[in-house]
């Protein structure tokens, strides 16, 4: 998991005499403000107007919050100091996303989490029960025996399911 | 014939023992790293039939792996320590635990001082180093824009654990269980500092008193 904890853009200060800035080279700099410097826009969802949009605890929660309200969604140890294997497993993370959303069509109601321990992948979501149990013990089954394959370890599905997706909105915006 | 086959049924049994402890899960890669005793038994045996193996393969089940060169010339019934062989005594064994999360650490921590309490393993210090952060700086914008930029930082926070007088036994199955618990996204080191004899040349002068 990457620990990002976004920071407003660096010129966001008005007037402020830098004493070691990018720039510089020693010298005292002064700084000129610009217009809306500070805007950023990821994970940031637009209010409507009949406040009909459903979010999500996790979407209602800015990319500022990580670690503060919310926590990571793929837990591993590559980005520690002298951690191992980053971006391959980066791109793992984004293969079993994927897959996972694609062969539970329409059902996963929460992010993928990713959880990686000594050898093994736990994956954990919530799903709504729009399918017949059967069925979800077969897509269990076929994806942990299909993850496991690919990503050469033992991948574990921990699915927790929700009869409505009513039930995870936090709020209306 | 007839001793070594209560040998072969020994090491059957023996391996058999560790199958069944550790049975189906899976080995903590880290594990396998910090005491490679307990990885050679586990990637050994984890059949359910084990004395069946042991009697087909015998040669294999019984030759100790090469980081214990010195018990090569005895037959041992166990892969790490010979019969007679005095087990290993360590004066300090240090655990170093390194996450990106404070609270699971702390966590953690509750959980490790509670088993060593039950298992009577002195648990003699806990130290938190500071907090290690890696910054960098990208252009926010695809194109140009150059005033514009975005910070991003990663945070590694540490914990050491010192555990004090530990016979290697006792740390092979500590470590064994405290490694099974690890939680995701926190990584471990593990420092044992063994005590050994003086090698049987190195004698005081005869003019030192003892």
């Amino acid at each position: 998991m990457t620990a990002v904890y976004m920071t407003q853009s660096w010129r966001a200060c008005s007037s402020l005499r830098l004493g070691h800035s990018l720039f510089s080279n020693g010298l005292l700099r002064g700084l000129h403000t610009t217009q809306a410097a500070h805007k950023a826009q990821a994970g940031r969802y637009r209010v409507t107007r009949n406040r009909s949009k459903p979010l999500t605890y996790e979407m209602a929660n800015q990319p500022c919050q990580i670690a503060h309200r919310k926590s990571w969604n793929s837990w591993n140890t590559t980005s520690l100091y002298e951690g191992l294997r980053e971006p391959e497993t980066v791109v793992d993370d984004i293969f079993i996303r994927k897959f996972m959303t694609g062969t539970w069509h329409n059902l996963f109601v929460s992010e993928v989490i990713i959880k990686r321990q000594h050898n093994m992948i736990r994956i954990a979501g919530i799903v709504q029960r729009k399918i017949a149990a059967r069925k979800m013990y077969f897509l269990i089954g076929y994806c942990e025996e299909l993850l496991s394959y690919w990503l050469k370890c033992p991948v574990k599905l921990e699915l927790q399911t929700v009869p409505d997706k009513k039930d995870v909105v936090y709020k209306y915006i | 014939m007839r001793k070594v086959a209560s040998v072969l049924m020994m090491a059957g049994n023996i391996q058999g023992a560790a199958g069944s402890i550790f049975g189906r899960c899976v080995v903590p890669r880290k594990l396998v790293r910090s005491t490679p005793a307990c990885g050679f038994r586990i990637s050994e045996k984890l059949s359910a039939i084990p004395l069946l193996r042991s009697s087909l393969l015998p040669q294999r089940t019984l030759s100790p792996k090469l980081f214990h060169t010195a018990s090569l010339s005895y037959l041992s019934a166990s892969d790490d320590l010979a019969v007679g062989e005095p087990d290993k005594l360590y004066s300090l064994v240090e655990v170093e635990c390194r996450g990106h999360d404070t609270a699971v650490l702390r966590s953690y921590l509750t959980f490790v001082s509670s088993a060593a309490s039950h298992l009577n393993v002195s648990l003699e210090e806990i130290l938190w180093p500071k907090k290690h952060i890696h910054r960098w700086t990208l252009l926010k914008s695809v194109h140009i824009h150059k005033h514009h930029r975005v910070q991003y930082e990663v945070r590694t926070h540490f914990l050491i654990m010192k555990f004090a007088r530990l016979t290697g036994s006792t740390t092979d199955t500590f470590l064994e269980y405290i490694q099974r618990n690890l939680p995701e996204g926190v990584a471990m080191k593990v420092t044992k500092h063994e005590l050994h004899r003086l090698p049987e040349h190195v004698k005081p002068s005869s003019e030192v008193i003892v």
